[in-house]
C-alpha cells in the first residue's frame, strides 16, 4: 500500500429535506442520510462498510460514485474532487456493482451490449478492439464468450452478477464500489462470487469498497471495516483489530447478533431492545443511545471519533472512561 | 428423543408444479416426523422445495399450477390431505398456523392490526368483538409490542418491519396452535431485529411447548433455533439428523459444501469452498442423484440411480451412494 | 398532538383541499359555458325572426338582461343559477327551474337504474372472471364485455328499438310512464359501463389475488368467500371507484343522447332542443347542473379513496 490514499472522504454529508403538506410543501426537517463521514481508501485494499437499514451505506456509495451532490464536506479521487459533473476521464476510474442482478441489467440488451456499453460511452473503438478488451474479462469473470450473444433472462442470479462485474471491469477502473453484491444470491452461489472478487483483486490489483449488511461476508472480504449507524461512523478499524477488540457497543451487538452455523458455540448474546429509529427521528447526540445497553447521560452529546489503537477509531463516550475493554 | 409424542407425520409427500408442458417435482417424496415441543429446521437454497413442503401441509397452494400428487400428512391421526375444505379451514390458524417471510406484504394494508388479529380469533371461536379485542391486546403484549392498546388501531404501514413480524406472530398464536410453520420469518429483517424475533419464537416455544417447523436458507439460524434439521435439495431431503450431529459431522457432500461455503466469523478462510455450477432445473421423473452434476465426490452410480434415504444412526439419515455399501442390507 | 387528533387534522385538510379544487372546477366550467353561449349567435335574432325594429330589439335585450355589461351578466347569471332562480326560458317562456323540475325525475330514475345495474352486474362479473382466471368462464365474460363496450350506446339503443319494438313488439320504443318504458334505455345505457367496470374489476382483482396477505388470511382458516370479498375486493376497489366515477359522468352526459333516441322526457333532451334554439337560460342551467353533479361525483370519488385506503388517510 502506498501512502497516498486513492480516495479521500472528508466530513462528507448528505441530507434530504423532509416535506409535508398538500398544496405548499413545507420543510419540517432534514434526514441526515450521511453525517460527517471521513475515511481514506488506499490502493489495493478492501474497505468493508457494514450497517443495518437506514445507516446511510447506499447513500455513501452514491456520493462516492458522484451520482448525487454532497451537502457538505468533500470526496477526492486521486486528488480530484468527485462531483456529478466530473469529467469522464475521472469517472472511468470508479465503477459500481449493484445488489439486484435482475433489475440492474436491461432485459432488452444482449450481454455484449451490456458489457460494452461503458466502452461506447468512454471510448471510440473498433469491433476488434472492443473484443480484445471484453473477451479476456469474460474469461476472468467465469463466463464463456458464447454468453455475449445471449440475453440476461437466460442466466441465473449468480451468472447475472458476473455480467454486472464484467461491465464494471471493461474500463479498467481502480476502485469498485460493491453495493450488497451478494445479498440476493444463494449461499453456494454467494461463495462463487466472493471468490471471484478475491481473484479479480489479485489479478487486477483492484481496490474495493464493499457494502453489506452481513458481518460474516464483510469479515471475509475486508482489510478494514467501517461500522455505520443512522448515517454516522461508529467504529472504523482494521479487520484484525475490530474482531479482536470491538470497542463500540453497537459493533459488539452486531457481531453477537449473527447466528453462527455451529450449535456448540453458545455465545453470550447481546439482544438490543427496540427498533432501528427512522433517520428522520434520529436522536440528538449519539445516534445509538436509544438502543444502547450502556447508554448514559453523556450520550446526549455527540461523541467524536477517537483513536483507540493503530488505525482504530471509535465514536463512543465509554472509550474515554476506559469502561469498554 | 426419548418417547417424544409425534404430532405431525409427513409420509412420502410429492407436490408437483405444472408450467406449460413441464412437470416440476418441487417436492418429490419427502417424509419426516415432528415431535411435540420440537423445533424442526428445513434448510435449503431457492428451488429446494422447502417452502412447498410446509405449504403442502396445510394445502396453501395455487390450485391452478400445483398439485399434491401423493403422500400423507398425519396430524392427530387424520390425514390433512384428505380433509374437506371446511375441515381443513378448521385446522388452519387453529391447530396449525403460519408465519410468513415478508411481514409488510403479509398484512392487509386496509385493515387495522386489531381487526386482523380479531379475525384470526373470531374465525375459530365465537365470542363478542369486545372480548376478541381484549384477547388481541393480550396477544400483542405477549409478543412484546410496546403500548399495545395504541397499536391495535394502527394500520400495518405505520409499524416497523420488526413490529409487523411480531403482529404476524401474534396472529399465528391467536388460537393457541400446536404447530407453527415459520417460512423464512427473519429473512427480510435487519440482524439486530432478527435476533429479537428468534428469541421471541424460542420463548414462545418454551412457554407453550409448541412445535415449530422453521424454514430458512441460513445455516446460522438453524444452528441457533432448531433441535433437528432436514437439508433439502431439488425437492428431496438429502440429510436429516439432530442439529448437533449434522453440524458436527455433516455426511452429504451437499451439506458439507453448503457449510464450507459460508464465510465464518470464527476462523479465517483464505478462499471459500464454492459448490460449482448452478442449481439445475428438474423434470419428473428424476433418475439420478439430484446433486450429481455439482458433487465433487460423484461416481457412476450417482448418475444412474437415485440413492435411497439411508439410515446411519439414531434419527440420522442421508441420501447418498457414498454411504450405501455398509448399510445396503438394511434398506434394500 | 395525540394520534387521533393528528389523523382528524390530516383528514380535514384533505377534504378542504378537494373541496377547493371542486369549486375552481365549477367556476372554470361556468366561464366556458358563458363565453361559448355568447359567441355562438344572438338569441334576439331567433326570437324576433325576420328583423324587428331597433326599439323592439332593445326591448327584448332589456327583458333578457342582455343589455348589462358582459362581466355583470357573468356574475348575475351565475348567482341566479346558484339560487335556482335561473330566469325564464326564451322559448317556452316559463321559469327554467320549473322546466327542470318536471323532467328531473325521469332523468334521475333512469341514471340511477343504469348506475345500479353497472355496479350490481359489473363488479360481481369482474370478480368471478378474476377468481376463475383462465377458465372458459373468464374468457367468455371478457369477450362479451369487449363487444359491450365497443358498441356506442345510441347505436345499441336504435338496434334494441328495431328488434324489441318494431319486429317483436314486446317493449315500447320510447316515451316514459311505465316500468316497461325503462327496459330498453336502461339496457342501452348500462351495457358499456357494465362491461368496462367488469374488465377493470377483473384486472384489478388479478393484481390483488397474487398478494401475500391473501395467503396469510387463508392460513388463518378464513373461508374463500371472505378472502375474496372482505380482503381482495376492498384492495382492488380504488381503480374501480375511479372508473365508476367516470362512468357516472358519462351516464349523466350520455343521457343527452339516449333521451333523444328514446324520446325520453328528461333533462338531456331538454338541453339538446334548447341548444338548437339558443335558449341560453335553459342551456346554461342544464350544463351547470351536469357540471355540478359531475364535480360532486369526482369529489366523492376522491374522498372514497381515503376511506378505502388508510395509507392515503394516515401517514406513518
Amino acid at each position: 500500500m502506498d501512502n497516498n490514499p486513492i480516495l479521500e472522504v472528508k466530513e462528507a454529508r448528505k441530507s434530504y429535506p423532509v416535506t409535508k403538506g398538500f398544496i405548499s410543501r413545507k420543510n419540517i426537517g432534514t434526514v441526515k442520510a450521511v453525517d460527517n463521514v471521513s475515511f481514506n481508501l488506499y490502493k489495493g485494499e478492501t474497505l468493508g462498510v457494514i450497517g443495518e437499514s437506514g445507516c446511510g451505506k447506499s447513500t455513501l456509495a452514491k456520493l462516492i460514485m458522484g451520482l448525487t451532490t454532497l451537502s457538505g464536506g468533500e470526496i477526492r479521487l486521486k486528488g480530484e474532487p468527485v462531483r456529478p459533473d466530473m469529467p469522464l476521464t475521472m469517472r472511468r476510474n470508479i465503477q459500481m456493482i449493484f445488489q439486484d442482478p435482475y433489475s440492474s441489467l436491461d432485459p432488452r440488451m444482449n450481454v455484449r451490449r451490456i458489457v460494452e456499453e461503458p466502452l461506447r460511452i468512454h471510448e471510440n473503438l473498433s469491433k476488434e478492439e472492443k473484443n480484445k478488451i471484453v473477451l479476456p474479462i469474460m474469461e476472468q469473470v467465469g463466463l464463456s464468450a458464447g454468453a455475449l450473444d445471449k440475453f440476461p433472462h437466460e442466466f441465473s442470479g449468480g451468472q447475472r452478477q458476473r455480467i454486472g462485474i464484467a461491465r464494471a471491469l471493461v474500463l479498467n477502473p481502480e476502485v469498485i464500489v460493491c453495493d450488497e453484491p451478494v445479498s440476493a444470491l444463494d449461499v453456494s452461489i454467494q461463495a462463487q462470487v466472493l471468490n471471484l472478487f478475491a481473484s479479480l483483486k489479485k489479478i487486477r490489483g483492484l481496490t474495493y469498497i464493499f457494502i453489506s449488511h452481513d458481518m460474516s461476508v464483510i469479515k471475509h472480504v475486508s482489510d478494514r471495516i467501517m461500522v455505520m449507524y443512522l448515517g454516522q461512523v461508529m467504529e472504523i478499524s482494521s479487520k484484525r483489530s475490530l474482531f479482536g477488540n470491538a470497542r463500540h457497543p453497537y459493533t459488539q451487538a452486531l457481531m453477537s447478533a449473527i447466528p453462527e452455523p455451529n450449535p456448540a458455540a453458545m455465545k453470550n448474546r447481546i439482544i438490543l431492545k427496540g427498533d432501528l429509529p427512522s433517520p428522520i427521528h434520529a436522536p440528538a447526540g449519539c445516534p445509538f443511545q436509544s438502543r444502547c445497553p450502556q447508554a448514559m447521560d453523556k450520550c446526549r452529546i455527540k461523541p467524536e471519533l477517537k483513536q483507540v489503537g493503530e488505525g482504530h477509531y471509535v465514536a463512543c463516550h465509554l472509550v474515554n472512561e476506559g469502561v469498554v475493554s | 428423543m426419548i418417547a417424544m409424542e409425534t404430532i405431525l407425520d409427513v409420509q412420502d409427500l410429492q407436490t408437483y408444479y405444472r408450467t406449460g408442458k413441464q412437470v416440476v417435482p418441487a417436492v418429490d417424496g419427502v417424509s419426516f416426523r415432528l415431535a411435540k415441543g420440537e423445533v424442526l429446521g428445513i434448510v435449503g437454497e431457492s428451488g429446494s422445495g422447502k417452502s412447498t413442503v410446509v405449504r403442502s401441509i396445510i394445502r396453501l397452494l395455487d390450485k391452478n399450477t400445483t398439485r399434491i400428487e401423493n403422500g400423507r400428512v398425519l396430524f392427530r391421526g387424520k390425514d390433512l390431505l384428505k380433509l374437506s375444505g371446511r375441515e381443513l379451514r378448521g385446522i388452519r390458524g387453529k391447530s396449525i398456523s403460519m408465519v410468513f417471510q415478508n411481514p409488510l406484504s403479509s398484512l392487509n394494508p386496509v385493515y387495522t392490526i386489531g381487526n386482523q388479529i380479531q379475525e384470526a380469533i373470531l374465525t375459530h371461536e365465537s365470542m363478542s368483538r369486545a372480548k376478541a379485542r381484549d384477547r388481541a391486546l393480550h396477544l400483542l403484549e405477549q409478543v412484546e409490542i410496546p403500548s399495545p392498546e395504541l397499536r391495535l388501531d394502527d394500520y400495518p404501514h405505520q409499524l416497523s418491519g420488526g413490529m409487523q413480524q411480531r403482529v404476524l406472530i401474534a396472529m399465528a398464536l391467536a388460537c393457541q396452535p400446536e404447530i407453527i410453520l415459520a417460512d423464512e420469518p427473519t429473512t427480510a429483517l435487519d440482524v439486530t431485529i432478527q435476533s429479537q424475533i428468534l428469541e421471541l419464537l424460542s420463548r414462545i416455544r418454551d412457554e407453550r411447548n409448541m412445535s415449530i417447523i422453521l424454514i430458512t436458507h441460513n445455516m446460522g439460524v438453524i444452528a441457533e433455533m432448531c433441535d433437528r434439521m432436514l437439508v433439502m435439495y431439488g425437492g428431496v431431503v438429502m440429510e436429516e439428523g439432530k442439529c448437533t450431529d449434522v453440524f458436527a459431522s455433516p455426511l452429504h457432500p451437499y451439506t458439507l459444501g453448503l457449510l464450507a461455503s459460508i464465510p465464518s466469523l470464527e476462523e479465517e478462510k483464505e478462499e471459500l469452498y464454492a459448490i460449482p455450477g448452478q442449481v439445475p432445473h428438474f423434470n419428473a421423473p428424476v433418475s439420478s442423484c439430484r446433486f450429481c452434476s455439482r458433487c465433487d465426490q460423484v461416481f457412476t452410480r450417482c448418475r444412474e440411480e437415485e440413492p435411497p434415504f439411508i439410515q446411519i444412526g439414531d434419527g440420522r439419515f442421508v441420501r447418498c451412494w457414498l454411504y450405501a455399501q455398509e448399510n445396503e442390507t438394511n434398506n434394500g | 398532538m395525540p394520534l387521533g387528533e393528528r389523523r382528524g387534522c390530516l383528514m380535514t385538510r384533505y377534504i378542504a383541499v378537494r373541496v377547493c379544487k371542486a369549486i375552481l372546477t365549477v367556476l372554470f366550467i361556468w366561464t366556458l359555458v358563458f363565453v361559448l353561449s355568447r359567441v355562438t349567435g344572438d338569441p334576439v335574432d331567433w326570437i324576433l325572426s325576420e328583423g324587428g325594429s331597433a326599439e323592439a330589439i332593445a326591448q327584448v335585450r332589456h327583458n333578457l338582461g342582455l343589455d348589462f355589461p358582459l362581466w355583470e351578466q357573468y356574475f348575475r347569471a351565475f348567482g341566479d343559477i346558484l339560487t335556482g332562480n335561473a330566469g325564464d326560458s326564451y322559448y317556452y317562456a316559463r321559469p327554467v327551474s320549473d322546466l327542470f323540475g318536471e323532467r328531473f325525475i325521469a332523468t334521475f330514475t333512469l341514471g340511477a337504474l343504469v348506475f345500479l345495474v353497472t355496479i350490481l352486474i359489473g363488479i360481481p362479473l369482474g370478480v368471478l372472471a378474476a377468481v376463475k382466471h383462465n377458465t372458459i368462464l373468464d374468457r367468455l365474460t371478457m369477450s362479451i364485455s369487449i363487444a359491450g363496450y365497443t358498441i356506442p350506446n345510441f347505436v345499441l339503443g336504435i338496434l334494441l328499438i328495431m328488434v324489441f319494438s318494431l319486429y317483436i313488439h314486446v317493449l315500447p320504443s320510447g316515451s316514459y310512464g311505465t316500468a316497461a318504458h325503462y327496459v330498453l334505455p336502461v339496457i342501452a345505457m348500462s351495457v358499456g359501463p357494465t362491461a368496462s367496470v367488469a374488465r377493470l374489476t377483473r384486472s384489478s382483482m388479478l393484481d390483488v389475488i397474487g398478494q401475500d396477505y391473501l395467503e396469510s388470511v387463508r392460513a388463518k382458516g378464513v373461508n374463500e368467500w371472505v378472502v375474496i370479498y372482505k380482503h381482495a375486493l376492498r384492495n382492488s376497489m380504488i381503480p374501480v371507484i375511479t372508473i365508476l366515477g367516470a362512468q357516472l359522468s358519462t351516464i349523466i352526459g350520455g343521457s343527452v343522447i339516449i333521451e333523444t333516441v328514446f324520446a325520453w322526457p328528461g333533462i338531456g333532451s331538454l338541453i339538446v332542443s334548447s341548444a338548437r334554439q339558443r335558449d341560453f337560460p335553459v342551456v346554461q342551467f342544464g350544463v351547470m347542473m351536469i357540471c355540478f353533479s359531475i364535480t360532486l361525483i369526482n369529489l366523492l370519488v376522491d374522498l372514497s379513496y381515503s376511506i378505502l385506503d388508510p395509507r392515503i388517510r394516515v401517514k406513518s
